[in-house]
């Protein structure tokens, strides 16, 4: 490749990946940072051959606030009343495996997923463990404002915009309607030093609202598509003046989301993604009329016109009204009635309309449906009637291609304190999702001060896998 | 092993029998083995005699640490070297924090000890066996007779395999008697140009030993290259052209590594150098270094090319339409000499180089405070608007100390809150080397063992904080801070290594360690420490601002450089060490002294800098067929030695404060006075609870990479394009606002202009620093004709075209 404008530098630091001119841009696995020479023969440990893609994309419905599992998944009918709770279990698809009674609509589905039911780490606070949840990486204190920093790692979805991104002219990965905080945003929904190339395409606006629209994809009110066609022959001919500008690899890589932005802005298949009113009546109500319910239905139109991880944030905050999960019964709001009406009925509602979609559609095979939170909940209930924080155990649950359907991993001892067999760590689920998109968990990637680390340290949790 | 630890061994041995309730005959057949073993040891007159012994008699032998076999192989100066020849200790192998295959080696082979230990005694010994030295895993492993994740690293019969099976035959020895120590490594050629058709080229390592015998050790160093595909190299050090380029081979033995810049260059035979004007002694040297590259250097830009790139890397905005027409105009030969002094001593320079350092200070907000992270850029501010030497900078920021409201620099500890933190920013700010990576483990590519690492750090422990008032808003929230604190020296205060537990002594980075100096440089530390005269961080402080700091200087040179040229002659420039060395070494030395015989101006050597022709070249153009040519055949561009001007997007602040100029708006940002430009904002606003305010300014900036000063590296500011920034220019509020405000200056321009080309003349220089050629003139007249009916709208479109245009959003 004869380029004067091209250097590996700036390959790695330029390349806006998912939306690739250059053949080489295409793939920056061809671009090995650093590789041992004269090693002692031809055969390189670093030259691992990435693995086949089992699936095409993640949905990542992220439970922020912590789920309690024994309200959900891991229930412990035989405990005493302070830990199992008042929800009664409900058999499900899987004989001998049952649910909380207020998941009817999943438990007929419980034989199509893979349920974990033993992860465990240390971070006790929501913005640390949340991190932790979003990224793969222990945060480096169980801070409860962890600030968000460029020294952190980078989300799931910008690792796999790096590593394996989109078809072009679809963003690699789309993050909404929630950026989740608590008292600090919580780090590890960006791309931190991967670069801003590399952040999700984020959006605020409530999918569940009847004007939903994005700014970034409409044009202001003074600028009709004609007149920014106009625009754009303008700049054309500016820039024509300065060849050498024109050809540089910083020129292109301006020149590449100016083009991608435009694109989004005139009519594409991704901005007619965002036009829920397009779905029939009955599909929309499916799903729920509710914020969370819309952004599921939106995953699965952003997944069919290409985008390859979708993070749906069930809240923006932690808990109280329209909150997630952080049930501690502060406030005389007790646990039960928040999960009997609010919490338990919309993801009911929702996630099981989502699987049912994605199979309908014959999708479900290449997708993965990661349900999580940043943690557990602890097993004695509260003199406030509600639950609190506990990593030490607790339960997500994985659907979809690649996996063992209807398949119950690890458990829980009998207080569902502690994994009783099969502990996961984080790390394990993240090197699975890389792994399952066919990008080898031991791929390396440098920081801003160019240490290498691996994409994920955990190991593939094999026994879930077909 | 030795006879005590042999009794040692029986003794916990027997106590664990005796003392427990174990059944009789356990006890029993205890003391027989005990009074057997005993029986043996006294026969056994000499360790090497009871050695065989074991070796015969014990299924389990042990290895001997002290054989005395003349045919061996040494543990450390062979064994180690080839497998970290092999790759086996690299951290993506066995010397990864937990191994693999449960086989774990200290990273890089740093802990010899560690390794002997693993290789020898774990799993039973199973990685060696004496009994027989060919059915060793670590040979089986290592030649893929049985399964191995990593491949073959040799093969059955090879040198390597040859040498290892023999120490394993030998017993396995740690040490041997006269035993090579190396002193020093050397490399030969240290540095070679390559013109096609020579395409490759033996390099020779060769080590001392302290009566400097040298031995040639291409079998046992480490070759690599730190760029891809430019080069192939043998396991023996031949260096082979893949294509034209540069590459560094860091030649690596034990613990000593040398880097070997190669050069393998397409010229033309008939090539002649031209010889250039020259300005002072930058360009001689860089020139001096491009005819032996045989490269001609770009052209001197143009006088609207300079202008602009001067006021953007100078001040950090555009010029106004004015100042282009003067400069166009001006016909003194000096004039450029001239605009560069005139730049310095603007009060913009003293912003914009504010804002730079205050990047790196981590003049933040949360941890400052509102009032806090003014007075501290005021400082900051004053300091480089005097010109205060930067050594008395670093000085007063090191050893800052009381009020963070009445004493500035004492912001500087208070942004860095953790003991570590302040050591690595102190060493990566003002000495330009990152220490990071020897937190955990001995750095890899660096000199800076774990101990030097920790015994740095020391010094910086005794740092509190009285905390005067504390107003925050969250109070989960450790780094919010509202009030006023003192920053003080708690000298009680001791840091413990975190591996040994034992308490550090403060060691500066890369003091000497020949025995006096070190013990008097450590009694002098201790004595200072204890008179509580002088805090410990003030040793640090005087040691850096000290002129004959090894460091400082060059660092500090080396940022300059790098801020005015877009890349340090190290780079990255706060990433010193030996495997990463400067593209032009003269050059460094040179603007090293300069500084330093300047009293460290930064002004000084900011002049000097942008008078010299370097600085002025163009970016290649189309005309420099000849440069162009090169760059490609040679893939060269980023380190292409200065040859010419490097293409880079303008800043955050820059871009903001530059499309206020031109359309007559200016920023806003919230608690802040309105006529700020961004250069001169002492920190983003956080109003709202943990989520910075969302006001246009404020977010045109976080998109365009502004930093959020969360960490002391000028490589926190991001400048990749993204959608996002495309949206906030193509269609974002802040442009659509301030293209089509009908009040503003911009709109006056458009009303009061009643001529179209001056119209367009007009903006053209606002925007684009140059005229409008003749061609882009009746291009533009002609589409003109179609609107002007709405010539208001044209103009609209045309400014956004001109701010949208490559030429506007690049400094070039």
């Amino acid at each position: 490749m004869v380029n004067p404008f091209l250097t590996r530098r700036q390959l790695l630091r330029v390349g806006f990946s998912g939306l690739g001119t250059l053949p080489l841009l295409a793939n920056p696995l061809v671009i090995p940072e650093k590789v041992q020479a004269g090693s002692l023969n031809s055969s390189q440990t670093q030259n691992k051959k990435p693995g086949k893609a089992r699936i095409k994309r993640v949905i990542y419905l992220h439970q922020f606030g912590g789920p309690s599992q024994f309200e959900t998944f891991d229930m412990k009918p035989n405990a005493p009343a302070v830990i199992r709770g008042t929800f009664k279990p409900i058999s499900t698809s899987i004989p001998g495996y049952p649910i909380c009674e207020a998941l009817p609509r999943i438990a007929k589905l419980v034989d199509k997923l893979t349920i974990l039911r033993s992860i465990e780490h240390r971070m006790t606070n929501h913005n640390s463990a949340g991190y932790y949840s979003l990224t793969g990486f222990a945060p480096p204190t169980d801070d409860q404002r962890l600030r968000d920093s460029p020294d952190l790692f980078p989300a799931f979805g910008s690792i796999v915009d790096r590593f394996a991104p989109a078809q072009k002219g679809i963003p690699t990965f789309v993050s909404y309607p929630h950026i989740i905080a608590d008292g600090s945003i919580t780090p590890g929904q960006h791309a931190s030093f991967l670069g801003k190339a590399h952040d999700p395409f984020f959006f605020q606006q409530d999918p569940n609202k009847s004007d939903f629209a994005l700014p970034e994809l409409q044009l202001p009110d003074n600028l009709s598509l004609n007149r920014l066609q106009s625009r754009e022959e303008m700049l054309k001919m500016i820039d024509n003046q300065s060849e050498s500008l024109q050809r540089s690899m910083i020129g292109r890589g301006l020149d590449q989301s100016f083009e991608k932005a435009v694109q989004m802005l005139t009519a594409t298949e991704f901005k007619k993604a965002f036009d829920l009113s397009a779905e029939p009546e009955s599909v929309r109500s499916r799903y729920g009329k509710t914020t969370y319910g819309q952004g599921c239905l939106l995953a699965r139109r952003l997944a069919e016109v290409g985008a390859k991880f979708i993070t749906v944030y069930f809240s923006r905050s932690i808990g109280g009204d329209l909150g997630g999960w952080d049930t501690h019964g502060f406030d005389s709001k007790p646990m039960d009635p928040i999960l009997k009406n609010y919490l338990l009925p919309i993801t009911d509602l929702s996630v099981s309309a989502l699987l049912e979609d994605l199979m309908q559609r014959g999708m479900f095979d290449d997708t993965l449906v990661l349900w999580m939170g940043e943690f557990g909940r602890s097993p004695r209930i509260n003199k406030l009637a509600g639950r609190d924080h506990w990593p030490r155990c607790f339960t997500a649950f994985m659907a979809g291609g690649g996996l063992k359907q209807g398949f119950v991993y690890g458990s829980s001892d009998r207080q569902g304190a502690f994994p009783d067999s099969n502990p996961i760590k984080i790390e394990d689920i993240s090197a699975t999702i890389y792994h399952l998109l066919g990008i080898d968990p031991q791929t390396e990637f440098q920081d801003k001060l160019g240490r290498p680390f691996p994409i994920s340290k955990g190991n593939v949790i094999q026994d879930i896998l077909v | 092993m030795s006879i005590p630890h042999f009794y040692w061994i029986s003794y916990r041995f027997l106590k664990q029998f005796l003392f427990t309730k174990r059944n009789f005959f356990i006890k029993n057949a205890a003391v027989i083995l005990f009074v057997f073993l005993g029986f043996k040891l006294l026969i056994a007159s000499d360790s090497q005699k009871l050695s065989r012994a074991e070796t015969n008699n014990n299924q389990s032998s042990t290895p001997n640490p002290n054989s005395s076999l003349k045919s061996t192989a040494s543990f450390r100066g062979e064994v180690m070297a080839i497998l970290a020849r092999g790759g086996c200790n690299q951290g993506a192998c066995h010397g990864n924090l937990n191994g693999k295959g449960g086989f774990k080696l200290s990273l890089r082979g740093e802990d010899s000890d560690f390794d002997y230990s693993i290789l020898t005694r774990d799993l039973q010994s199973r990685r060696v066996s004496l009994q027989n030295p060919e059915n060793s895993l670590l040979l089986l492993k290592a030649t893929g007779q049985v399964a191995h994740e990593g491949g073959v690293r040799f093969s059955k019969g090879s040198r390597e395999y040859k040498t290892i099976l023999q120490w394993i035959r030998s017993n396995c020895p740690k040490e041997i008697k006269n035993d090579f120590k190396p002193v020093k490594l050397e490399v030969v050629p240290d540095r070679q140009i390559l013109f096609d058709p020579q395409n490759s080229i033996r390099l020779n390592a060769y080590i001392y030993d302290q009566r400097g015998q040298k031995k040639n050790i291409n079998h046992l160093v480490v070759w690599e290259a730190n760029n891809v595909g430019i080069a192939d190299i043998s396991a023996d050090g031949l260096v082979k052209r893949q294509q034209f380029g540069e590459v560094v081979v860091v030649v690596r033995y034990l613990n000593f590594q040398i880097p070997i810049r190669i050069q393998f260059v397409s010229a033309k035979k008939d090539f002649i150098w031209q010889p250039r004007k020259i300005k002072n002694p930058i360009d001689q040297i860089i020139f001096a270094q491009l005819k032996e590259l045989k490269l001609s250097p770009a052209s001197v830009c143009d006088d609207a090319t300079f202008i602009r790139r001067a006021y953007l890397d100078a001040i950090g905005v555009i010029p106004s339409s004015e100042e282009v027409r003067e400069f166009l105009s001006d016909s003194r030969i000096d004039k450029r000499d001239q605009m560069i002094a005139r730049l310095v001593d603007r009060p913009e320079f003293a912003d914009f180089w504010a804002s730079k350092w205050s990047d790196l200070l981590r003049n933040e907000e949360k941890t400052l405070d509102h009032k806090g992270v003014q007075v501290f850029y005021q400082w900051i501010r004053e300091s480089i608007k005097q010109d205060y030497p930067l050594n008395e900078f670093a000085r007063d920021l090191i050893a800052g100390q009381g009020s963070s409201y009445e004493n500035p620099p004492s912001n500087f500890y208070r942004a860095l809150r953790a003991t570590y933190d302040r050591s690595e920013a102190v060493a990566q700010v003002f000495l330009g080397i990152r220490l990071q990576c020897a937190k955990c483990h001995n750095h890899p590519f660096e000199k800076w063992t774990q101990d030097e690492y920790h015994q740095f750090a020391s010094f910086f422990n005794q740092i509190d904080y009285r905390i005067v008032a504390n107003g925050r808003k969250d109070k989960f929230d450790k780094h919010e801070f509202r009030g006023e604190q003192i920053v003080y020296s708690d000298t009680k205060k001791q840091l413990k290594h975190p591996r040994t537990g034992e308490i550090l002594i403060p060691q500066l980075l890369g003091v000497k360690k020949e025995p006096d100096l070190n013990k008097s440089s450590k009694e002098q530390v201790l004595a200072s420490l204890s008179t509580e005269k002088i805090s410990s961080v003030q040793i640090v402080a005087d040691w850096i601002a000290d002129p004959a700091n090894p460091y400082f200087a060059k660092a500090q040179a080396n940022r300059i450089w790098y801020h005015l040229l877009h890349r340090g002659v190290v780079d990255p420039i706060d990433d010193f060490r030996i495997t990463n060395p400067a593209i032009n070494k003269e050059l460094l030395e040179f603007l090293e002294k300069e500084f330093r015989d300047h009293h460290f101006s930064l002004k000084h050597l900011v002049r000097l800098i942008m008078s010299s022709q370097v600085y002025q070249l163009k970016i290649p153009s189309l005309e420099d067929r000849e440069l162009q040519d090169y760059l490609s055949r040679n893939n060269l561009e980023e380190d292409s030695h200065f040859a010419h001007a490097l293409i880079r997007p303008i800043p955050a602040e820059a871009l903001l404060d530059s499309l206020a100029k031109i359309t007559g708006m200016k920023p806003s940002f919230p608690g802040f006075p309105s006529s700020l430009r961004s250069n001169q904002l002492p920190a983003i606003n956080l109003k709202i609870r943990g989520r910075a305010s969302n006001d246009l300014s404020t977010r045109f900036l976080q998109t365009f990479g502004k930093p959020n000063r969360l960490l002391s590296c000028e490589c926190e500011r991001s400048d990749d394009p993204g959608l996002i920034q495309a949206f906030q220019l193509i269609s974002g509020d802040l442009i659509n606002q301030w293209i089509t405000k009908k009040d503003n200056e911009l709109h006056r321009l458009m009303n009061r202009t009643t001529s179209n080309t001056q119209f367009i003349q007009e903006i053209y220089l606002r925007v684009l620093s140059r005229p409008a050629t003749e061609k882009e003139e009746a291009s533009l007249l002609q589409l003109l004709e179609k609107r002007e009916s709405d010539r208001i709208a044209f103009f609209e479109d045309l400014v956004w075209g001109l701010v949208n245009s490559k030429e506007f959003r690049l400094r070039h």
